[in-house]
C-alpha cells in the first residue's frame, strides 16, 4: 500500500480508504494478488474475494484489477484475472463476476476476450472522475467448471439500479 | 419471564435506535429520556441517551453519564454494545476492556464477554491479556479457535518483546507445545491452524520440522492458496539451505513458466549458492531423468537460459520478457559476484542482449524500466554505439513499417504503429538520458534538442487522439523529457526563467493530457521553487490523493504550502493529514480482530508491522507538530491560540529513533543521468535532516507549552478564574535547555538534493534568520519575567539583553526581505535558434523579476515576530504583578508623596513592546510593498479584462474563506473529539469542497481564455497565453500570502497596543 502509487494515480484507479484493502487482506487473503516488476516496483494488483449463497449464488468477485501505466500490453491483468479464476474453482464457485465502467472500452474488451459476458447493466454505479453525472456499469460474469449447465450467466432483468444491487 | 422482559425493552429501545440511526440524535434523546421515565433504572436506555448527548455536542455531559452507567455494572447486551460503539466515537477504546472486565467478574464463563473482552485487548495490543483470557475461553469452551487465538497471542508477545532469548526459549517453544500436544489429540482441523503452527516453526527456524510437517497429512490442508503446498515446500526448503532441491524446482517452474520473475531470481540465487559448492549426487536422481537436475556449473546454467531464450525466439510475437531479463540479470550478477566476464561469451555481449530486448520490447514503455539497472552492463565504449545501433534499429522498423501498404490500415492501425514508432524514439531519448548523453551538451545544444522533442512532440499527439484522455498519450513523455533538460540548464545558471519556461511547457502539455500525474507533480514541485503555492493547490487536488496517499505522498506540498504563507490551506491540509492518520488507527485495528474472527493468523504480524510503520511515520509526528505550531503563530485571537496549544499538543513525546519514513518518491520516473539520480543514500539523508527540523519544531512547541501555560494560569488567577493547574505554573527548563543544546549543534552540509527529490528543510535559513537563539532569549526572557519578584530585581535587569536579542534579530532579519519582490529588470534569454519556438516564447518580464525566495523568508520573519509578540501579551501578569506590589508597598512606606521609581526591567518590557510594535509596522510597510508589486505584475497582464480583475486572488480568497469556515469546524470538532465516526465523510465532504474551488478557477480561466482569443489572439501564442496567465496567478499567490500575513501581523499590533504596563 506505501508503494502503489504509481499503480492508483491513474484517474480511474480508486484509493480506497486503508480498512478496505485491509479488510479484504484479513478476509480473503488468497484472493489478493500484487505482480511486481523485476526493478521491485508494483506493476499492477488484483483485489477480489469469494462470497454469496449456496447453492446457486457462491461466487467469486473481482473488487479491483489495475495495471501502472508503464506496464500495460504486457496481459498482466489477463495473467492476475487467470489466477483469481484458479482460486475461485478451488474454492468451488460457480462463476466470477466483475463490474467494469460503461465506457472502459480497453477493460471491457480484455473482460470479453477472458470469457466474460455482460450479465447486466448497473444504473449510475460509478461516480465520474470529472464531477460529471455517474456513470452505468456492466455487471460481467463467467461461469466455472462447476457450473455445469452455465446457468449463472443467465438473467431474468438486464438493467437494474445500484439500489437494486443490495 | 427474562425473554418476556427482553422483548419489552427491545420493543422500547426500539425508536431510539432508529432516531440515532438517522441521524436524528435530539429526537433519540427525547425518545430516550421518554423510556426512562418509565423504566428509570433501563441502563441501556442511559446507554443510548449517552450516545445521543454526545452527537448533539454535549461531551461532558454525555462522558459524566456514562460513568455513572458504568458504575453500576451493566451486563445486558444493549448496554455494553451500546457503551462500546460510544468509547469508539470519543476514541477512548481502552474504556471498552473496562466494562468487559466488570461484566467478565459477574460472570466468569460467559462466552461473549470472554470474546468481547478478547477483542478489546486486540485493540491495544495487550498481549498477555489477550493469552490469558483466550485461555479461559478455551477452558470452558474448548473451540479450536479459541486455543489459536491465545496461542497467537503468545506468538506476539515473542515478536514485540526486545529480550530475543525470553522469545525463543520460552514464547516460541510454549506455543510450539501447546500446538503439538493439540496435534496428538488429533484435533487440529482448519488449514489457518496449520499456518500458524508453519508460521511458530519458522520464528524457531526448524526448517526441516517445517518440511516434515508440510510432507506429512498436514501439508494437505493447505489449499486456499495457488500451490500453497507446493510453495511452502518451496519456501521451506529454501530456508533449509537445501539449495540443489530449491535449484531443480525453480528450474522446473521457469520451464513452465518463464515470465515469473520470483522463479529467476529463486533460480538465480541458488545457482549462487551452489556455484564452486557442487551437491553430493543422488544416485537415484541421476537415473530418474524426469525430475530435473539442479544446475552448479556456469555451463549449466549458461545452456539452460539460452535454452529459454530459444524457446521464447521462436514465438513470433508476445513474447514473455521473462528468459531476457533472466540472461542480463545473470550477467549483471557474475559482474557483481565474479570480476572474471570472460566466461559470459556463451550468453553474448549486454550489448547485443539490451539491443535485441528493445527490438522485442522497446516499442512498450515498460522497456526503459525493465533494463534501466542492466543498462550498467555497458562500458563507456559501448554506449555510444549502444545508442548508434539503436536508432539505426529504430530507422529499420520504421522502414519496414512504411513498406507494409499502408492504405490498406484503417486509421486505429496506423495510429497504434505509429505509437509503438514514437515509444521507441522515446526508449532511446530516455537510455540516452540516463547514460548520461544529456551532461555533455552545451546550453544551445541542449536547447536545440530540446527543440527537435517538442517538434516531435507536437507531431505525434495526432496520434493518439482517438485514445480516451484516461490512457495518457504516448509523446507526453517528450514533453516530460524536455522539462528534464530544462531544468538540466536551470541547475547549471541558477536562472529561475528556466524554471518558467518548465511551467509554460507542463501546463501546455497538460491542456493536452489532462491526466498525466508525472507532469503534475513535476509542475507542483516547479510552482513550488518558484515561491508560488495558489497554482499548485488545484492540480494537488486533481490528483485525487486519498487515505495512505496522505502519508506516502503528503511531503509533495504539506510543507510548503505553510512555507509559502497560505495558511488557511495549510491548516486544512495538515486537518485532513491528521484525520487520516486517526481513521488509519482505528480502521486497522478493526482488521486485527477480523484477523482472529477469520483464523488468518499468518497476516496478524503483518498487520501490526504495517500498523507500527504508520502510526510511526515521521510525516504523521510532523504533521501533529507542525498544526499546532501553526495555530498558536497564525491563530489571532491570543486566547484561542494557548488554548489550542493547551489541548493539542502530544503528552508523549516524539521517539525519534523509531521513527519510519515512508515518502514514496517513485512517483516520478527517474530517467536522469547518475549524478542527477535520487538514490537511498539521499533519502536517508533527507530523513536525518527532517528529524532535526521536526525535533527543532517540536522543542519550539513544548517550550512554548510549558512556558505560556504558566503564563496563563498566572493570568486567570488574577481575573479570580482559578484554573485547575497541575503544573503550578512551574515552568520547565528542560525543552529550553535542549533548545540551547540544538543551537550550539553544527548544521551538516547541504545535502544537494535532485531537482525531484525531497525539499530541503528550513533549517538553514532558520539558522541565517537566528531562529533558534532568537527563540531560547525568549524563551530565556520569559522564564525571568515569570519568576519575577522584589527578591530578585537585579537578575530581572540583567533580561533585558535577551529581549533585544529578540528584537533585533527580528529586525534583523527583516531587513533581508523587506524591499518587495520584483527584482531589477531583466534580459529574457534571446535564442539564436528557431525563433518563435516553445522554448524561446518571450516570458513576460514582470514574471522573470518576482525574487523566489522572498515570501519564504517573509513567512519565516513573520513566525518569528507573532511567536515573540505572543509571549509579550502573555507576559504582561508577571510585570503588573510586580509593579502593583512594589506600588503597594512603597506606597505603605511612605505615604503618597513620592513617585514610585519603577526597576529597569519594567521600562524595559515597555520598551520592548513598542519595539515590537515598530518592527510590525516595518512589516506591515514591506506588505504594502508586496502589494504593490502585485499590482505591477497584475497590471502587466495582457488578457486581463474588466469583469476579471482580481479573479485569481478573489477567487483564493473565496477558496480560503471556504476552507476557513470548514477549518474552524474541523477546529471544534477536534476539540469536541467529535471526530471519530464520521471523519471519512468528514474527509471527503471537506476534499470536495476543497477540490470544487480549485476546478472552478480553472474552468473560469478557460471561459476568459475563449473570450480573450477573439480580442488578443493574434498577440498570444498557446504558451503566451499560459505565460500571461502565469502573471494573475504569481500576482493572485503573492497577494494570498500578503494579505494571510498581514491580517496576522494586524492582529498582533492590535493586542501590543493595549498592552501597558
Amino acid at each position: 500500500m506505501l508503494k502503489f502509487n504509481r499503480v492508483n494515480l491513474d484517474p480511474l484507479t480508486e484509493t480506497y480508504a486503508v480498512g478496505f484493502y485491509l479488510q479484504y487482506l484479513a478476509k480473503w487473503p488468497e484472493y489478493f494478488m500484487v505482480a511486481e516488476s523485476p526493478s521491485g516496483e508494483i506493476m499492477g494488483y488484483i483485489m477480489g474475494k469469494v462470497e454469496g449463497r449456496l447453492p446457486d449464488d457462491w461466487h467469486g468477485h473481482v473488487t479491483a484489477l489495475s495495471i501502472a501505466g508503464d506496464y500495460r500490453r504486457l496481459h498482466l491483468a489477463a495473467e492476475l484475472m487467470n489466477r483469481l479464476e484458479e482460486v475461485s474453482e478451488n474454492k468451488k464457485a460457480l462463476f466470477v463476476d466483475l463490474f467494469v465502467r460503461k465506457s472502459n472500452q480497453v477493460a471491457l474488451k480484455m473482460y470479453e476476450k477472458l470469457g466474460y459476458v455482460i450479465y447486466r447493466t448497473v444504473l449510475d454505479y460509478y461516480s465520474s472522475p470529472d464531477g460529471d453525472a455517474d456513470e452505468d456499469a456492466y455487471d460481467m460474469r463467467k461461469p466455472t467448471s462447476w457450473d455445469k449447465n452455465k446457468t449463472s450467466i443467465i438473467t431474468q432483468k438486464t438493467i437494474i439500479t445500484s439500489d437494486e444491487l443490495h | 419471564m427474562a425473554t418476556a422482559l427482553n422483548s419489552v425493552n427491545e420493543r422500547r429501545l426500539r425508536p431510539i435506535y432508529e432516531q440515532l440511526d438517522n441521524g436524528n440524535n435530539k429526537k433519540a434523546f427525547h425518545e430516550a429520556e421518554k423510556v426512562l421515565r418509565k423504566q428509570k433504572d433501563l441502563l441501556a436506555a442511559k446507554v443510548l441517551k449517552t450516545i445521543a448527548l454526545h452527537r448533539m455536542g454535549k461531551q461532558q455531559e454525555a462522558f459524566a453519564l456514562s460513568n455513572v452507567i458504568v458504575a453500576q455494572e451493566p451486563t445486558d447486551e444493549n448496554s455494553l454494545q451500546g457503551l462500546s460503539l460510544y468509547y469508539k466515537e470519543i476514541q477512548k477504546t481502552e474504556l471498552i476492556s473496562k466494562i468487559y472486565e466488570a461484566a467478565v467478574k459477574r460472570f466468569p464463563t460467559n462466552e461473549d464477554y470472554l470474546t468481547h473482552l478478547f477483542m478489546s485487548y486486540v485493540r491495544h495490543e495487550k498481549f498477555q491479556e489477550m493469552q490469558r483470557v483466550a485461555m479461559t475461553l478455551y477452558k470452558h469452551h474448548p473451540k479450536n479457535p479459541y486455543l489459536f487465538w491465545a496461542i497467537m497471542a503468545i506468538v506476539l508477545q515473542a515478536k514485540s518483546t526486545s529480550n530475543q532469548k525470553l522469545s525463543e526459549t520460552m514464547y516460541l517453544p510454549l506455543a510450539e507445545k501447546m500446538i503439538e500436544k493439540h496435534i496428538e489429540k488429533g484435533k487440529l482441523e482448519a488449514e489457518a491452524e496449520v499456518r500458524l503452527y508453519l508460521l511458530i516453526l519458522n520464528l524457531l527456524e526448524k526448517h526441516e520440522k517445517v518440511l516434515a510437517v508440510l510432507k506429512g497429512d498436514l501439508g494437505k490442508k493447505l489449499t486456499s492458496e495457488l500451490k500453497g503446498l507446493a510453495f511452502a515446500v518451496l519456501a521451506a526448503e529454501e530456508k533449509a539451505n537445501r539449495w540443489d532441491r530449491v535449484n531443480a524446482e525453480y528450474k522446473r517452474l521457469l520451464n513452465e513458466r518463464p515470465d515469473v520473475w520470483n522463479y529467476a531470481l529463486g533460480y538465480l540465487n541458488s545457482f549462487f549458492k551452489l556455484y564452486g559448492n557442487p551437491p553430493a549426487q543422488e544416485e537415484n536422481s541421476i537415473l530418474n531423468k524426469l525430475i530435473p537436475q539442479p544446475d552448479y556449473t556456469l555451463d549449466q546454467v549458461f545452456t539452460f537460459i539460452n535454452e529459454l531464450v530459444e524457446r521464447e525466439n521462436q514465438y513470433e510475437w508476445n513474447r514473455s520478457r521473462g528468459p531476457y531479463l533472466l540472461k542480463l540479470e545473470m550477467l549483471l550478477r557474475l559482474k557483481m559476484n565474479l570480476q572474471n566476464q570472460d566466461e559470459t561469451e556463451q550468453l553474448g555481449t549486454p550489448r547485443k542482449i539490451l539491443l535485441q530486448y528493445a527490438q522485442d520490447f522497446s516499442s512498450k514503455p515498460c522497456c526503459f524500466h525493465d533494463v534501466k539497472v542492466y543498462l550498467s552492463l555497458l562500458s563507456q565504449e559501448d554506449v555510444d554505439e549502444f545508442i548508434k545501433e539503436l536508432s539505426d534499429q529504430l530507422d529499420e522498423l520504421t522502414e519496414s513499417d512504411v513498406q507494409s501498404d499502408l492504405s490498406e490500415l484503417t486509421t486505429p492501425e496506423i495510429n497504434r504503429g505509429k505509437e509503438k514508432e514514437i515509444q521507441r524514439h522515446i526508449f532511446i531519448v530516455q537510455v540516452a538520458r540516463y547514460l548520461g548523453k544529456h551532461e555533455l551538451l552545451s546550453l544551445e545544444e541542449k536547447i536545440k534538442l530540446a527543440e527537435g522533442y517538442m517538434e516531435r512532440y507536437e507531431k505525434g499527439l495526432c496520434y493518439s487522439a482517438d485514445r480516451p484522455l484516461t490512457d495518457g498519450i504516448v509523446v507526453d513523455a517528450y514533453c516530460v523529457s524536455v522539462v528534464w533538460l530544462l531544468i538540466d540548464i536551470f541547475t547549471d545558471t541558477d536562472d529561475a526563467m528556466w524554471l518558467w519556461r518548465c511551467v509554460g511547457l507542463l501546463e501546455y502539455g497538460l491542456t493536452n493530457s489532462p491526466h498525466n500525474y508525472e507532469m503534475k507533480l513535476l509542475l507542483i514541485r516547479t510552482y513550488c521553487r518558484l515561491g508560488l503555492f495558489t497554482p499548485c493547490a488545484s492540480i494537488y487536488d486533481s490528483l485525487e490523493l486519498k487515505h495512505i496517499q496522505h502519508d506516502t505522498l503528503g511531503y509533495l506540498i504539506c510543507e510548503q504550502v505553510g512555507n509559502l504563507g497560505h495558511f488557511h490551506l495549510a491548516s486544512q491540509v495538515l486537518q485532513v493529514a491528521r484525520s487520516f492518520y486517526v481513521t488509519n488507527n482505528k480502521d486497522s485495528v478493526e482488521c486485527l480482530i477480523t484477523c482472529f474472527r477469520n483464523g488468518t493468523f499468518h497476516k496478524i504480524s503483518e498487520l501490526v508491522s504495517y500498523r507500527r510503520r504508520v502510526g510511526n511515520s515521521l510525516h504523521a509526528a510532523y504533521i501533529r507538530t507542525e498544526h499546532v505550531l501553526m495555530d498558536l503563530y497564525t491563530e489571532c485571537d491570543i486566547d484561542q491560540a494557548l488554548d489550542s496549544l493547551h489541548e493539542n499538543v502530544d503528552p508523549e513525546r516524539i521517539e525519534f529513533e523509531f521513527l519510519t519514513d515512508n515518502r514514496d518518491f517513485s512517483v516520478i520516473s527517474d530517467i536522469n543521468p547518475v549524478k542527477k539520480r535520487l538514490c537511498d543514500e539521499l533519502i536517508d539523508k533527507s530523513f536525518i535532516e527532517d528529524k532535526r527540523w521536526l525535533c527543532f519544531r517540536e522543542l519550539l512547541l513544548r517550550s512554548f507549552q510549558s512556558i505560556l501555560y504558566g503564563a496563563r494560569s498566572k493570568n486567570s488567577q488574577q481575573n479570580g478564574h482559578s484554573r485547575d493547574v497541575d503544573s503550578n505554573g512551574h515552568v520547565d527548563d528542560d525543552y529550553v535547555q535542549e533548545l540551547e543544546k540544538f543551537c550550539s549543534e553544527e548544521l551538516p552540509p547541504p545535502p544537494q538534493y535532485p531537482y525531484h527529490g525531497p525539499h530541503p528543510t528550513k533549517l538553514r535559513l532558520c539558522f541565517e534568520a537566528k531562529y533558534p537563539q532568537t527563540m531560547v532569549s525568549l524563551f530565556r526572557y520569559c522564564q525571568g519575567l515569570s519568576s519575577a519578584s522584589e527578591d530578585n530585581m537585579q537578575q530581572l535587569d540583567e533580561l533585558s539583553d535577551k529581549i533585544k536579542t529578540v528584537y533585533d534579530n527580528i529586525k534583523e532579519f527583516l531587513e533581508t526581505c523587506c524591499h518587495g519582490i520584483l527584482a531589477e529588470c531583466k534580459q529574457d534569454f534571446k535564442a539564436t535558434i528557431n525563433d518563435g519556438s516553445m522554448l524561446t516564447e518571450p516570458i513576460p518580464e514582470n514574471l522573470l523579476r518576482v525574487k523566489t525566495g522572498v515570501i519564504e523568508r517573509l513567512v519565516l520573519c513573520m513566525e518569528m515576530f507573532s511567536l515573540s509578540a505572543l509571549s509579550l501579551v502573555c507576559m504582561q501578569p508577571y510585570v503588573l504583578a510586580v509593579k502593583s506590589d512594589l506600588q503597594r508597598k512603597k506606597r505603605k512606606k511612605k505615604g503618597k508623596q513620592t513617585p514610585v521609581q519603577l526597576p529597569s526591567f519594567i521600562n524595559d518590557y515597555q520598551a520592548s513592546v513598542e519595539g515590537m510594535k515598530e518592527i510590525g509596522a516595518q512589516f506591515t510597510f514591506a506588505m504594502k510593498r508586496l502589494q504593490n508589486d502585485v499590482k505591477i505584475i497584475r497590471d502587466s497582464c495582457k488578457l486581463s479584462e474588466e469583469d476579471d480583475e482580481d479573479s485569481a486572488a478573489e477567487l483564493d480568497e473565496t477558496l480560503e474563506n471556504k476552507l476557513n469556515i470548514t477549518d474552524s469546524a474541523n477546529q471544534s470538532n477536534q476539540q469536541n473529539n467529535e471526530i471519530c465516526c464520521d471523519v471519512k465523510d468528514e474527509n471527503s465532504s471537506t476534499s470536495n469542497e476543497h477540490s470544487s474551488n480549485p476546478v472552478s478557477t480553472n474552468n473560469e480561466n478557460i471561459e476568459v481564455f475563449k473570450s480573450d482569443e477573439e480580442i488578443c489572439g493574434k498577440d498570444l501564442s498557446e504558451i503566451g497565453k499560459i505565460f500571461d496567465r502565469s502573471l494573475r496567478i504569481a500576482a493572485g499567490s503573492i497577494l494570498t500570502s500578503s494579505k494571510q500575513m498581514q491580517t496576522i501581523i494586524d492582529a498582533r499590533l492590535k493586542s501590543l497596543k493595549d498592552l501597558k504596563v
